[in-house]
């Protein structure tokens, strides 16, 4: 009886571990995990809106495998289908959501339903069992990139559209129910779109859907070329342009205007020139600054700020320096440039006194559009030498030969390039105090030297201040550093002084205590 | 008890007590101590440090020991550590911010594990901040064992060993000097100055750049505080540095202890001396 029961036991658990090895060696030679597929990667079904806390994990769906597997039944296998045939991605088809337990109904009788049927009638299927779907996925990460409709692609839909705005912009007209076009109102789709799933308008992700495939799949059956119609079409294999390859992308028409002056009635400051025209090809899209609709930003923030712009005041929007929307907020990224790092890394501080009047000028003027600098050589003071030796350190080494003329010439073409640099740097002044700081830029009058305020000794009363060889190396080190200039080393600048051999470091002999 | 008696046992007594005083350690008082001076302290901004080694050649001009080679980069390629004869390193540390060189010596604690340890108060405490070391050190390596940074190093190599490490320069200081290493740094990554003021610039800078930095001051607390802080651009453990030290002082999880061991010394036999009194009169 004993040894029956000892045997007994020891098969129970050879039968468990195999269970288990079985188990994790099948994972592994499924196709889920054979690297590189994309497809071969599911959605996660979990909605928790309703579901809230899960019993068993969530099921992940391949959508992309379901798709080439019932090709020829089409997408109304799952999907309903209006009276035009245009389908309505929902699934399932009678999505029952009054309840927990009647949403959970649904799905399964129309998952398992059809895997039954199908497995009946002789065709290949899938899961009937919970555990089969109900699997714990590790090292799930977001494989669907979000597709932004940036000025490329939005030109793309106009070229093959003829520019027939009213297939994808509407407004929806509340008496009769059904949406109508107005030339003139387009926004982006999140304007009206931005509902939760289930809400009264579509969410935008049910909205995008719809329209995007429907159209897409219509165009295909009708011959024409047409953007994809599966997953990873649009959210894995399509390249979005970057901001320089946009830049022949002809404008949206809208009716925007060309440049403007952005003021408000009963503002203090003059109104700001603004080139709207030349902002755009800056963008990726409207969005990167008119996040929520296409009108002007005082609409939502008036002066004093309102509930609907979630009480950001006018200037607040304009001058955030921590929000990418904003004016000063987005100018202020570009600093962190390489080009303009190298001076704008020192001077801290987005607004500065003073600085008001470049923007708020009231009137464009000739000259605004770019300000270009004068040349060069008219614009610099008469004695900016061209070598400057400077021999802090000449007891050890040969003095240094710094080009300063060569580095202005540089630093000037480097700001003539850049049509933002060229408008912040009317004065020349601004691109000498990248390295003259506090002190005034004047012509025929020099500026002070470096050793005026930099003590020659370390001052323990003033430790923001470097001395003046920390100063020099400081200066010249990290704005080499952040211009991601190669890197140097120190005799690129300190040439080696031919000194008394026995008394160069190397061939020093090693001292003995 | 008689009167005789009754001496003999208050004499016990404070005998006891006498000795028990010589038994308490050496305890080193904590910041601000010694008349309301400043500890003096040394700032490393690891992000200016350009890992040019001037540092390394200075001290060890000041201190007459072997100079090392500064001439090539290759010594960076392997994790140094401070020797008997190197009493600071610059290692390089690969991060995802790119290269990143630290300096490495004798963190000079505010209350100092290795002071704590030391049996014949060779190890000193000065209240400028220097933790030194006298000649009368015995070589019984203590302070190596009590260290948390492992500085403390001891010439295996000589005949009469004695510990050596950093003393951030204690006999330049006297003599109204810098530390060498700070005196050499061509990029002013090391500052000296009174630790307080150096902690308000160390926060300031991580204030006025928020993304340069890790948002810690390194030694600012650790091990109750140390006489060199340390600025980084990545998190601490990166760049060599422990993050498990606490912010204890590392005597006071000895000082319990030792501050009991006298009293047991001189309580427990007078405990013992007055049952037994009050029994032996009980029998007469």
């Amino acid at each position: 009886m004993n040894r029956k029961l000892f045997t007994f036991i020891v098969l129970i658990g050879i039968c468990t571990y195999c269970f288990f090895l079985f188990r994790e060696t099948g994972k592994i030679w499924s196709a889920e995990y054979k690297a590189g597929n994309a497809v071969a990667r599911p959605i996660f079904i979990s909605d928790t809106d309703m579901f809230k806390e899960l019993e068993r994990p969530p099921v992940g769906f391949y959508h992309d495998k379901h798709t080439v597997a019932l090709e020829k039944e089409g997408c109304g296998v799952c999907h309903l289908q209006d009276e035009k045939g245009r389908f309505i991605f929902k699934y399932p088809k009678l999505r029952d959501e009054k309840t927990r337990q009647s949403l959970m109904n649904s799905y399964h009788d129309n998952c398992i339903g059809c895997h039954r049927e199908r497995a009946k009638a002789g065709k290949k299927s899938g899961a009937v069992t919970c555990g089969e779907c109900h699997v714990v996925k590790k090292g799930y990460e977001e494989w669907l990139r979000p597709v932004e409709l940036d000025h490329y692609l939005h030109y793309q839909h106009e070229k093959a559209l003829d520019k027939k705005c009213e297939l994808c912009h509407h407004l929806y007209n509340e008496e009769e129910k059904k949406p109508i076009y107005k030339k003139g109102t387009e926004s982006s789709c999140r304007d009206c779109h931005r509902g939760k799933e289930g809400g009264k308008t579509a969410s935008f992700r049910k909205a995008a859907h719809a329209d995007c495939i429907n159209c897409h799949m219509e165009h295909n059956r009708e011959g024409k070329t047409a953007g994809p119609s599966n997953c990873k079409g649009c959210h894995v294999e399509m390249k979005q342009r970057t901001i320089s390859e946009m830049l022949a992308v002809p404008r949206p028409e809208r009716g925007q205007p060309d440049k403007v002056i952005i003021s408000s009635e009963d503002a203090r400051m003059k109104g700001v020139p603004f080139d709207h025209r030349s902002h755009e090809s800056y963008t990726r899209s409207c969005r990167t600054c008119h996040h929520k609709t296409l009108n002007n930003c005082k609409t939502c923030h008036p002066l004093k700020g309102s509930a609907k712009g979630n009480k950001v005041a006018l200037a607040d929007a304009y001058h955030r320096a921590s929000s990418g929307r904003s004016c000063v907020g987005c100018h202020e990224s570009k600093k962190s440039e390489p080009n303009c790092a190298g001076c704008h890394h020192s001077i801290k501080g987005a607004l500065t006194n003073g600085y008001c009047l470049v923007c708020h000028s009231g009137s464009f003027r000739e000259d605004q559009a770019v300000r270009r600098l004068e040349t060069l050589n008219a614009s610099l003071p008469e004695m900016a030498p061209e070598v400057i030796d400077i021999g802090v350190l000449k007891k050890k080494y040969m003095p240094v030969r710094f080009p300063h003329l060569a580095h202005v010439r540089k630093l000037f073409e480097i700001s003539n390039r850049n049509r933002l640099a060229n408008y912040f740097h009317a004065d020349k002044a601004a691109i000498c105090a990248g390295c003259h700081h506090y002190t005034p830029i004047e012509h025929k009058s020099p500026p002070p030297f470096c050793r005026d305020c930099h003590n020659v000794s370390f001052d323990l009363q003033d430790l923001k201040k470097p001395r003046l060889v920390a100063a020099y190396h400081l200066q010249c080190i990290n704005c080499h550093k952040r211009m991601k200039l190669k890197p140097l080393k120190c005799t690129d600048c300190h040439a080696e002084k031919l000194m008394d051999k026995s008394l160069s470091h190397k061939n020093r002999s090693i001292k003995v205590r | 008890m008689d009167r005789r008696e009754f001496l003999k046992t208050i004499g016990i007594g404070i005998g006891g007590v006498a000795c028990g005083d010589i038994l308490i350690p050496s305890i080193v008082n904590a910041q601000n101590a010694f008349g309301g001076n400043e500890f003096f302290g040394v700032l490393v901004d690891t992000t200016r440090c350009i890992g040019c080694m001037r540092c390394e050649m200075a001290c060890a001009e000041a201190h007459n020991l072997p100079l090392p080679d500064i001439s090539n980069d290759s010594v960076f390629e392997k994790k140094r550590n401070t020797t008997e004869t190197r009493w600071t390193v610059v290692n390089r540390y690969e991060t995802e911010k790119g290269k990143i060189f630290v300096k490495q010596q004798c963190m000079h604690c505010n209350q100092p594990a290795c002071v704590a340890a030391c049996l014949v108060k060779a190890m000193k405490k000065r209240k400028e901040a220097h933790v030194t070391w006298d000649t009368n050190c015995i070589g019984c390596r203590l302070c190596m064992v009590s260290c948390p940074f492992d500085m403390p190093k001891f010439e295996y190599n000589s005949p009469l060993p004695k510990i050596q490490k950093c003393n951030l320069c204690w006999d330049r200081f006297q003599e109204g000097k810098l530390p060498a290493c700070v005196e050499a740094c061509p990029v002013e990554a090391l500052k000296f100055g009174a630790r307080r003021d150096l902690l308000d610039e160390a926060n300031s800078r991580i204030f006025q750049n928020p993304h340069n930095y890790v948002h810690h001051v390194y030694g600012g607390h650790e091990v109750g505080g140390t006489s060199y802080i340390y600025l980084s651009a990545v998190p601490f453990e990166q760049i060599g540095f422990r993050g498990d030290l606490g912010t204890t002082p590392y005597p006071e999880f000895t000082t319990g202890f030792l501050h009991a061991v006298p009293f047991v010394d001189v309580l427990w036999p007078l405990i013992l001396l007055g049952i037994n009194r009050a029994i032996r009169r009980e029998e007469d």
